[in-house]
């Protein structure tokens, strides 16, 4: 690198140096905060407002502990939030990922003519912007349907025709039929051809747009901020913690909830890190 | 691919009938779910939503009314509804996030490609805030521009002076400090598809202009740029499809407050209030002008540049 660095021109060393500056600078503001949190939420009360910068005197662990106690949101501890948390993310993940991959199987495999105009509409629903269909949803979903606990809104994930469908169908068209045509003709079911020899085939596919379910439904507040406001997941409970407290006590718990939060999202990015980046899509994440 | 099974197997004409139900009875049931959850959450949603933009909720019930269009166009020139603030600070956030944002995400990109020192690191930093959640990185930013936060202090200690600045709450740099959040922490996604769509250009084609002495900046504008455009062009088309209906981290920020009104968020704020009926006629109006807009977007970038193949 340093070799290839020499060839340069005098004008794209210099140009290289600076823009290595600015990436150094902005690759620090992003870490910066992060251990910044870390070391407030090891301080007492008193030494986080009084130094701001300095080391905590005592690595002060136990306030992980206390957070369990004293992080609260109303009724929900921190153990019921990390709870919903749990809940939401995978029986949503695996609800999103099911419902799209029978759809995306059979608009690949099946071909007649509703699978054509399912995948037209598919595509047509992605790019034309809708505003404001919320107060009908809220109406739907919180008045007539009742969905807004934590079983019901389930049914707000079970779509199967969203950007996992795209990226299955993708997968499902490519994948090899022969496999299936032997067992058809050894006397399997439909079914049993799904279950048993696609969807392991599938596997890699489904693991990596659940991986990046998983990251979008822990990390939403929207959603349970909308229709699951007794049950906060810990996302919403960080953003609602921050509200109730107009006299601000013992901060470092609220580092501790932070810190807790975005650890099992940075255990999953330093496993599965190729996997999570080469799989965004467009709008993908953050939808 | 239907009739598989029947290829080449001696199948008696009474299996073979239930087995074409059984295989109806199959697809029907795979497409059930997916298909009920689209009827229900998207047309029922949608077309209810254009029907409540012409309800209203009297004390004699719901009645059939243009009054949520008048009030919305009388509201929006008087300038304490801050509707016409939400129509600017909307543009705004499209202005910074993808008008300076997309370019900005595409440069860094250019340079990651080019194997700066470090790049595979700072690819891995620069996509970390888009995997944390919004309420995470809003609420270390807020604390970082606390009044008595970080910021100030640094800013403090460079000028020589008290610096106590409350970027949040002061009306003078809320919505400027929101606009900097979104760019700070707009880059990932963008420059891991664009690096990705580098990347899959065949390397010989750069190759060769670089033998011809091409310059970096001809290379990433004229080489480069058009080889990609699918996907800036499908980035652009989505971000003109959110226009509107993105909301920005207001709720996260300032529920709206301190000048910070959106379009998204008023609509958002309305439902909180039990209003239906007037945020669904304000959905309907900026969808009609949202829709025809993604379509011109998208055949004006579609004669920019032919898709290309390689």
């Amino acid at each position: 690198m340093i070799k290839a660095f020499k060839k340069l021109t005098l004008a794209q060393k210099i140009v290289f140096t600076f823009v290595f500056i600015l990436f150094s600078v902005y690759a620090i503001s992003i870490i910066a905060p992060f251990v910044w949190a870390f070391l407030s939420s090891l301080k007492t009360d008193d030494e986080y407002y009084e130094k701001v910068f300095a080391l905590p005197k005592q690595w002060l662990f136990s306030n992980y502990v206390t957070a369990f106690t004293e992080f609260k949101i109303k009724k929900t501890s921190m153990l019921g939030m990390i709870g919903n948390s749990l809940w939401l993310t995978f029986s949503g993940t695996f609800v999103a990922v099911m419902v799209s991959s029978a759809t995306a199987y059979i608009v690949a495999k099946y071909p007649f003519w509703g699978t054509k105009i399912i995948y037209r509409v598919a595509i047509f629903t992605m790019i034309i912007p809708i505003v404001g269909n919320l107060p009908a949803m809220y109406k739907l979903v919180v008045a007539d349907l009742q969905f807004n606990n934590p079983i019901g809104i389930l049914a707000l994930y079970a779509g199967g025709f969203g950007f996992n469908f795209i990226i299955l169908h993708g997968f499902y068209r490519s994948v090899s039929w022969s496999y299936a045509e032997a067992g058809f003709v050894d006397g399997a079911t439909d079914w049993k051809v799904y279950w048993r020899i696609i969807l392991p085939q599938a596997l890699p596919a489904i693991v990596s747009i659940s991986i990046l379910s998983c990251i979008g439904i822990w990390n939403d507040y929207m959603t349970p901020f909308l229709y699951l406001k007794d049950h906060p997941t810990l996302a919403l409970g960080i953003y609602q913690f921050d509200i109730i407290q107009t006299y601000r006590s013992n901060v470092p718990i609220y580092y501790c909830a932070i810190i807790m939060s975005i650890l099992p999202i940075l255990i999953l990015f330093c496993c599965f890190q190729e996997t999570i980046m080469e799989n965004t899509v467009a709008g993908g994440l953050k939808g | 691919m239907s009739d598989n099974l029947a290829q080449g197997i001696p199948v008696k004409k009474k299996t073979l009938q239930s087995r074409k139900i059984q295989r109806g009875f199959f697809i029907g049931l795979m497409l059930s779910v997916g298909i009920i959850q689209f009827l229900v959450f998207w047309v029922y949603v949608n077309f209810n939503s254009i029907l409540m933009a012409f309800q209203l909720q009297t004390r004699e019930g719901l009645i059939w009314t243009f009054e949520n269009f008048s009030r919305f166009f009388h509201e929006l020139s008087i300038a304490d509804f801050e509707l016409d603030l939400a129509l600017k600070n909307t543009l705004l956030l499209f202005v910074v996030g993808t008008v300076i944002g997309l370019p900005t995400s595409l440069l860094f990109s250019y340079y990651l490609y080019k194997k700066i020192l470090f790049s595979k690191f700072f690819r891995v930093i620069f996509f970390l805030p888009s995997i944390i959640s919004a309420a995470v990185l809003v609420a270390l930013f807020r604390y970082m521009l606390a009044v008595d936060g970080p910021v100030n202090a640094i800013l403090s200690s460079i000028s020589g002076k008290v610096v106590d600045i409350e970027w949040i709450t002061d009306e003078a740099y809320s919505m400027g400090t929101i606009l900097f959040y979104v760019f700070w922490t707009g880059f990932g996604s963008n420059i891991v598809l664009f690096t990705g769509a580098i990347h899959r250009i065949p390397q010989d084609v750069l190759e060769y202009a670089r033998l011809d002495g091409v310059s970096m900046t001809r290379e990433l504008l004229q080489i480069i740029v058009p080889l990609i455009w699918p996907t800036i062009s499908t980035l652009l088309v989505f971000a003109t499809a959110g226009l509107f209906t993105n909301s920005g981290p207001i709720l996260l920020f300032t529920q709206g407050q301190h000048k910070t009104m959106t379009i998204g968020y008023f609509i958002f704020d309305q439902v909180q209030n039990n209003s239906y009926y007037y945020p669904a006629a304000i959905g309907l109006i900026f969808t009609a002008i949202g829709f025809p807009l993604v379509i011109i977007v998208k055949w004006l970038l579609g004669k920019i540049l032919e898709d290309v193949e390689y």
